[in-house]
Order: C-alpha cells, then sequence, then structure tokens
C-alpha cells in the first residue's frame, strides 16, 4: 500500500512539474507569416495610373463624398492661378494697348463731309433699350467677374482683407444675379437683329478694303457692316457659351460632376476674358473711336452725311423706304436684298 | 516645429465611422457637412478596402491658392485653417481640393453658398484660442490644449494617425515591417508630395 | 438717356426677381442632404 502511494505521489508530481513547465514556457505570439491578406485589395497607385478620380461607396446622402481623391484638382488650380491670368492679362491690356497706339497714330474717324445738320434715326428705342440692358449688364458681369480672377492680386492689397472680402461678396451677389437680364438682352438682341447680320458679298469688299479705317477710303456697307457682323456673332456665339457655363455653376452637380464644373469654370473664364477684350475695342469705337457714332445708340439718330460715309447702302434703302424725309420712325426692318 | 500630418492606414480601416462621429460630435458639426467621411472601394467584393479622409492639410495647399479673397492660411504647425469671415462661398477651394474637403452649407451657388467648412485638424479658426466664438464657428481647439485631433483619437483600430508627420509616418513604417506588407499612405503623394516606403 | 435708364431700372428688377426666385429655392444643406430618418 505504501509503496502505491509513493507511486502516485511520483506520478502526480511528475505530472505537475510537466503542467507547470509547459505554463511557464514563453508564449509563442503569432508571429507575421508574410502573408498579405489585403493582396488582392487595390493600392493607390493603381487606382490613380488608370482613372482620373478615385471613387467608393460612402454612407452620407451627398454623393460628391464617395469621391476619394481627385487629382485633377492641382491641373485646374494651375489653370486658374497661371494659365487663365496670364491669358487675361494678355488679351485685356494687349488690346489696351493696340486701342491706345491705334488712337494715336489713326486718331478719331472724323466725318469727313462734315454735319449736314440732318438726322436720320438708326436704332429705335426698343433696340436701344434692349442695347443698353445688355451692355450694363456686361459691364457689371465683366467688373465682378475679373475681380474673381485679378482681385486678389490687384485690389486686395490696396484696401486689405475685410474691404476686399465685403466688396467682392457684393460683386459676387451682382455676377449671379444680373446674368439673367444679360442672358435676356442676348438672346433678344440675337432674334431682333440677326436679319441685319447675315454675311454677304457687300462684307466681303467691305473687309478688303479694311473697313476705310486707314486713310479715306469709304467702302459701302448695309446697315451693319462686316465687323459690326463680327462683334454680332462673336456676342451671340461668346455668350451662349458665358451664359450655359456660367448657369452650370450656378448650379453645382446638378447637371454634371467635378470634372464637368472645373470644365465649365474653364471655358467661362476663357470665354469671359476674350470677350472683354472684344468688347473694349467695341466701346472704343462707338465711342471716341468714331465721330458722329454714338449717338446712334444714345440717341437713337445719326447724321445723313456720317450715314453717307460710313453706312451708304443702308441710307439709300432708308431713303428708298421713306421718300426724301428724313427722322421717319423706322421699323425693326430687314435690309431688303 | 511639428509638421502635422493625417494618415490613414488602408490596411486597419474597418469603416466604423468612430472618426466621422468623433468630429460631428466634438464640433456640433450641423447635418450635411461633412468634415471627414469614410470611403469605401469595391465595397462588398474581395479586396474591399475602407479609408477615412477629411482635409489632408496639404503643402501648398490648392484651396488656398484659388481662393479669391484669400482667406485661408497656414499655421506653424503647417495646419491648413480659413476666415469664414472673409469667405464669399464661390466654392472655388473645392474644384481645387483633391480630397474634396470643403463643405458649404447651402445647395445652390446663387449669390453664396454660405461659409465653408472643413476639417481644421481640431485647431479652430482665427479667433482667439478656445473661446466661445471660436467654438461657434469653427469648433473645438484641442490643439491649442496640447492634444491631437479627435478622430484619430477615437480610431478603434488606430488605423488613422495625426500628429506630426516623422512621428505617424515611424509609427507606420514600423507597423508595415512588423506585419509584412502595407498599402502606403494614401493621398501623401497628392497633398505632401512624399510617400512612405513600404 | 431714357432708354439707359430704363435699361439700369430693368435690368436691377429683373436681377432682384431672379434673386428672390432663387433664394426661395435653395435649400440649406441639412435639408438637402437628409432622407425622410433624419430627425432634424
Amino acid at each position: 500500500m505504501a509503496r502505491l502511494l509513493a507511486q502516485a505521489r511520483f506520478v502526480i508530481g511528475a505530472l505537475a512539474l510537466a503542467l507547470i513547465l509547459a505554463i511557464a514556457a514563453p508564449a509563442v505570439a503569432q508571429q507575421p507569416t508574410g502573408v498579405n491578406p489585403n493582396a488582392a485589395s487595390v493600392k493607390e497607385e493603381q487606382l490613380l495610373k488608370g482613372l482620373k478620380i478615385i471613387s467608393g461607396r460612402g454612407t452620407i446622402p451627398d454623393t460628391k463624398s464617395y469621391n476619394l481623391e481627385q487629382p485633377a484638382g492641382r491641373d485646374w488650380r494651375q489653370f486658374h492661378n497661371v494659365t487663365l491670368r496670364w491669358t487675361g492679362a494678355i488679351a485685356i491690356l494687349g488690346m489696351l494697348l493696340l486701342l491706345v497706339v491705334f488712337y494715336l497714330i489713326r486718331g478719331q474717324v472724323k466725318l469727313e463731309s462734315g454735319f449736314s445738320g440732318r438726322r436720320i434715326v438708326r436704332f429705335n428705342a426698343f433696340e436701344r433699350f434692349i442695347h443698353w440692358v445688355t451692355a450694363t449688364c456686361f459691364i457689371i458681369l465683366a467688373i465682378s467677374g475679373l475681380n474673381i480672377t485679378f482681385g486678389r492680386s490687384l485690389l486686395l492689397p490696396l484696401i486689405g482683407e475685410s474691404a476686399f472680402a465685403g466688396w467682392s461678396q457684393w460683386a459676387k451677389y451682382a455676377h449671379n444675379y444680373l446674368s439673367f437680364p444679360f442672358t435676356i438682352g442676348v438672346v433678344v438682341i440675337f432674334l431682333m437683329w440677326i436679319a441685319g447680320n447675315i454675311p454677304n458679298r457687300v462684307d466681303v469688299e467691305w473687309l478688303k478694303r479694311g473697313g476705310g479705317i486707314v486713310g479715306h477710303d469709304h467702302p459701302p456697307a448695309y446697315r451693319f457692316n462686316a465687323g459690326q457682323k463680327a462683334i454680332y456673332w462673336s456676342q451671340i456665339i461668346g455668350g451662349v457659351a458665358i451664359a450655359v457655363t456660367g448657369y452650370v455653376l450656378m448650379f453645382p452637380f446638378y447637371l454634371t460632376d467635378i470634372a464637368g464644373m472645373q470644365t465649365a469654370q474653364m471655358v467661362h473664364a476663357i470665354v469671359a476674358v476674350l470677350f472683354v477684350a472684344l468688347m473694349l475695342a467695341h466701346i472704343y469705337i462707338g465711342t471716341i473711336g468714331m465721330e458722329g457714332a454714338f449717338e446712334a445708340m444714345g440717341e437713337g439718330t445719326v447724321d445723313v452725311n456720317w450715314a453717307k460715309e460710313h453706312h451708304s447702302l443702308w441710307l439709300e434703302q432708308e431713303m428708298a423706304r421713306t421718300g426724301p424725309n428724313e427722322s421717319q420712325r423706322q421699323p425693326m426692318a430687314t435690309p431688303a436684298e | 516645429m511639428a509638421r502635422m500630418k493625417f494618415l490613414c492606414d488602408a490596411d486597419r480601416c474597418i469603416e466604423c465611422n468612430a472618426c466621422v462621429t468623433a468630429c460631428k460630435n466634438e464640433h456640433e458639426v450641423p447635418w450635411g457637412i461633412n468634415r471627414r467621411r469614410v470611403v469605401t472601394i469595391n465595397d462588398g467584393k474581395p479586396g474591399e478596402r475602407s479609408i477615412s479622409m477629411a482635409c489632408m492639410h496639404c503643402t501648398d495647399a490648392p484651396c488656398a491658392a484659388v481662393c479669391p479673397v484669400n482667406c485661408f492660411y497656414t499655421t506653424a504647425d503647417a495646419v491648413v485653417l480659413h476666415s469664414k469671415d472673409l469667405c464669399i462661398g464661390c466654392g472655388y477651394c473645392f474644384y481645387a481640393c483633391p480630397f474634396g474637403a470643403p463643405q458649404y452649407p447651402r445647395v445652390g451657388n446663387f449669390g453664396s453658398r454660405g461659409k465653408m467648412d472643413k476639417c481644421t485638424f481640431c485647431a479652430g479658426g482665427p479667433e482667439a484660442d478656445s473661446t466661445h466664438a471660436e467654438y461657434e464657428k469653427y469648433g473645438a481647439n484641442r490643439l491649442a490644449e496640447g492634444k491631437l485631433p479627435l478622430c484619430a483619437e477615437m480610431c478603434s483600430t488606430k488605423s488613422l494617425l495625426a500628429g506630426d508627420s516623422d512621428i505617424i509616418a515611424q509609427i507606420y513604417k514600423e507597423r508595415v515591417t512588423k506585419r509584412g506588407y502595407g498599402s502606403g499612405a494614401w493621398g501623401w503623394q497628392t497633398a505632401y508630395r512624399e510617400t512612405i516606403a513600404t | 438717356m431714357k432708354s439707359f435708364v430704363l435699361a439700369c431700372v430693368a435690368a436691377i428688377v429683373v436681377a432682384g426677381i431672379a434673386g428672390f426666385a432663387l433664394n426661395s429655392v435653395q435649400k440649406p444643406a441639412d435639408q438637402a442632404y437628409s432622407t425622410t430618418g433624419v430627425r432634424l
């Protein structure tokens, strides 16, 4: 009996020792096996190489938030800060320089035969009204628009951050809301004057003779000469481009995604600065550039001699229509071809 | 001086949205504004990956470059902040931002989209630190109290790291070495023009 | 001169109407991005 007990104690002791040793053995931590559980997952460079934008899914109702990265933002920044600024500066300052030089060399285009004192109606009240709606809106849109691109570098240093931000806020309101009367004006001008702005052979001849801008030539023209037709069509195409992209910008992400918004802004801005440059020339020639021109849009009539020198074919048509009387109220007429 | 950055370890993110919840709560961010969000790529498919994304506080921040009223500024810790007093709500910062960080309180761009709001790295705004005025506009200023952003603090898997660039890059590198894999620091090339070799 | 003044007035009136109409339609983000489950 004692021997059995002794054997049992020995076995239990051995087992206990073994157990203690087993427990005391250092716990082997889960070593990295070198297997990558995410091996099948995409990597960032992969996605950036293949796609222009990295997109996934989210849980927020704002679906724009599902885009993770859009590196195109960098390119847009480059365009906005560098390309656009240079384009705008060269176009606008270049045009101003051109006009100054032109004025210094050529001077004002004078009415060579002098004022006769007899007037003829050129634009009626409605035409003038629509022109001034469009023109006034354009001026304010141009200033507020240029402020967005150039204001920070040109105006902010002069008036300080707070004043500049306040002015820019109001400029932005003006810009966004005056876009509506401007767009309406462009559409009405398009319809109102399209008949008179169809190009024809007279325009080719007028252009060949340089519009008489150099020397004392007076090439014949109907109601609108080739230069004016060029302005008209630029204004329609430019105006439509600006209006469409402008409304895309005003309703962000209603019609398009971020790439579309960036494109809309680029088109809007480039067309706008070119448009401003072009309108500077238009304003020049309609005001100081040409004697007797402003009254046409200012109060509606022009001197008969002015009409003879610059729009002789139109004058003939008007005389034929109304007889030898002047200052007849003319309808918004199609020039009879 | 510290150079503050975010690093989201895309191999650890489990899309729990604790970071989003923490941010929303800490700054009382209104509904509709999402300073931080979790994006899941290949959701439900093998190789699904989630990443938490907010403002990355870029080097040479594109938002600051395009702002028409220059309302952004960078602090000494390289945190990119802005002034809501100067902001005119034009939306340009959103077009430039590679990460979609700017948020606006109004839909549509009539007149204004409202004052832009974004992740501040829990560093408030131009108002005096830790004042009520600052909190109203920009949320809590943890950095002024010597704390790190709450999103990273609350991350359940410690996938989102926030803090000094050298320190979090080191943590990430050690992690990658230890476990043997890593998909890299998402967004770092775009935001900081540098990567962490893995 | 008259047509110019009228033009300015007309522009401001149309702009004002547009502003009023758009602002009444403009939703704040919390309304635009909420579903029926949200209590605002």
